[in-house]
């Protein structure tokens, strides 16, 4: 991990998903890479707005947009079970995009359930993440992975269930 | 599930569109699509070119090679997909800083010991004399906490080992696989060559595992580093030898799967010849592809998906969350 290592939209999203998922990203050690879900998720990405023509664009090598349109930010996710995250992760694009002088709105899409949702950067959106901006910041200043008691119901879905639940000893036969 | 391939017939291997396409001697044309496969083990005459090496990088596909008496010569390893300079960080720690290398090398000895009784526990259930030597085994198990070096380790390991390969006889009583004594490069005797043969294809898994996590295949901790290309597989090969290598050679000799006449004799060694590396190779799958209840994940997993959860429990001990207690057989 680089302590200047820029907050990334997954970071804010897999903070408000699991704290841990979001250390070990922080630190580089990613699971996505064998993960069938990802590959879903990826899958959803390629096949939807496929003719948009400001797709997947780089703001300042951190900030990755799914596409743009008329200048309004749009984020493209495979299914809605972390709405609220979605919320943020896109709520931190918007907010990076008026550091730099840029004032618009984004749009939530979720092509599998035919749904899509408006997102405004509103004050009170902004100081709710503000504050997970900081607890990102604390986070990464830890120097170990938060620890979770017990398996939980999103582990099952999880692309680092196998790295976070590898142990095996504890249950003697 | 990703799967491995193994060639064991000649031919030309290449990327055709989008997938992987084999054409044998004799002509005949197989495809293997590539997002099954997980790596590739080359026994034949393989022929192949860059552009594949640039597809197998582009889609993290180690490759194995061995030669015609089956050691293990090298392997493709493509560029890291998966790399943590952090973690890195913490690996190089571990080996430069004389009491954490032990501490770890200690561990791979243990699991490795507590390993080989348990096979030999397993026959002991079935009525075999092998309980002098699971006993022996637990005395040098006794002395690992007061090694000193990774060398003392490496010594004890070996008594264990000298031990354990003694049962081999009393296990199989079959004059035609007599174990004598372990001899390797060449193999004297057809149960070392099973023996040297299993221990390749676990060398390689743990590589090809190891790819697919964020740790460094060079820096080994109870096999030094710097003298091998690759050393961190052969510490993690040592826990899963007995259960993995081992119980596939007794299994195969005992069921009589394989016989005298499977094995051939070359310049002063013996080897398995085409039919029975083809069946040591099924066996071996076999055994890689079953699976156990694993009490955390509270799921089935198989042998192959335990080696890869051994090198998470390797990253956890390296970020110092937690101790590495290594895979150990119940069963």
């Amino acid at each position: 991990m680089n302590p200047s290592d820029p907050i990334t939209g997954t970071h804010i999203h897999y903070f408000l998903v699991c704290p841990r998922k979001c250390w070990l990203s922080l630190h580089h050690l990613h699971q996505e890479a064998d993960s069938d879900l990802v590959e879903l998720g990826r899958l959803t990405h390629e096949r939807t707005f496929a003719r948009q023509q400001m797709r997947e664009v780089d703001v300042d090598g951190f900030l990755r947009i799914d596409f743009t349109s008329e200048g309004i930010v749009h984020e493209i996710k495979h299914g809605q079970s972390e709405e609220q995250a979605h919320r943020m992760q896109l709520a931190y694009y918007l907010y990076q995009l008026r550091l730099r002088g840029v004032q618009t709105h984004g749009v939530l899409h979720y092509p599998n359930q035919r749904r899509k949702e408006r997102v405004e950067l509103t004050p009170e959106l902004e100081a709710e993440l503000q504050q997970v901006i900081q607890q990102v910041e604390a986070l990464r200043q830890q120097p170990l992975p938060p620890q979770v008691p017990r398996p939980m119901r999103i582990c099952r879905s999880c692309a680092y269930e196998e790295f976070c639940w590898s142990d095996d000893e504890e249950v003697e036969q | 599930m990703k799967k491995s391939l193994y060639l064991t017939s000649s031919g030309t291997l290449s990327r055709d569109q989008n997938t992987l396409l084999l054409e044998l001697e004799t002509g005949e044309k197989r495809y293997f699509p590539i997002e099954q496969i997980g790596d590739i083990h080359c026994f034949g005459e393989a022929s192949l070119n860059k552009r594949l090496l640039e597809y197998l990088t582009q889609q993290g596909v180690p490759v194995h090679f061995y030669n015609y008496y089956e050691y293990y010569l090298g392997s493709y390893y493509p560029r890291e997909h998966n790399s943590s300079g952090f973690l890195t960080l913490k690996q190089a720690e571990h080996y430069l800083d004389e009491s954490k290398r032990l501490d770890l090398a200690r561990r791979f000895v243990r699991g490795a010991l507590q390993n080989l009784q348990q096979v030999l526990r397993y026959y002991a259930h079935r009525e075999k004399p092998v309980h002098p030597m699971i006993e022996g085994i637990a005395q040098v198990e006794a002395q690992l906490d007061n090694a000193a070096s990774v060398e003392t380790l490496m010594q004890l390991e070996g008594q264990a080992r000298e031990m354990y390969y003694s049962a081999f006889d009393p296990v199989l009583q079959n004059p035609d696989f007599a174990f004598e004594s372990r001899s390797r490069r060449p193999p004297a005797n057809r149960l070392n060559a099973l023996i040297s043969f299993g221990n390749s294809l676990m060398y390689t898994l743990a590589l090809s595992e190891i790819y697919r996590t964020h740790l460094d295949p060079r820096i080994g901790f109870l096999h030094a580093t710097n003298y091998r290309r690759f050393s961190l597989n052969l510490d993690v090969a040592e826990v899963f030898k007995p259960v993995l290598v081992d119980r596939t050679v007794l299994t195969l000799v005992g069921l009589r799967q394989i016989q005298p006449e499977h094995f051939g004799e070359e310049l002063g060694g013996v080897y398995l010849n085409d039919e029975g590396r083809k069946r040591f190779i099924q066996a071996w799958e076999e055994r890689l592809q079953s699976t156990f209840q694993h009490r955390k994940l509270k799921r089935n997993v198989s042998y192959r998906t335990a080696v890869r959860l051994d090198l998470y429990k390797i990253e956890k001990h390296l970020i110092g969350e937690k101790p590495y207690e290594p895979f150990r057989a119940y069963w």
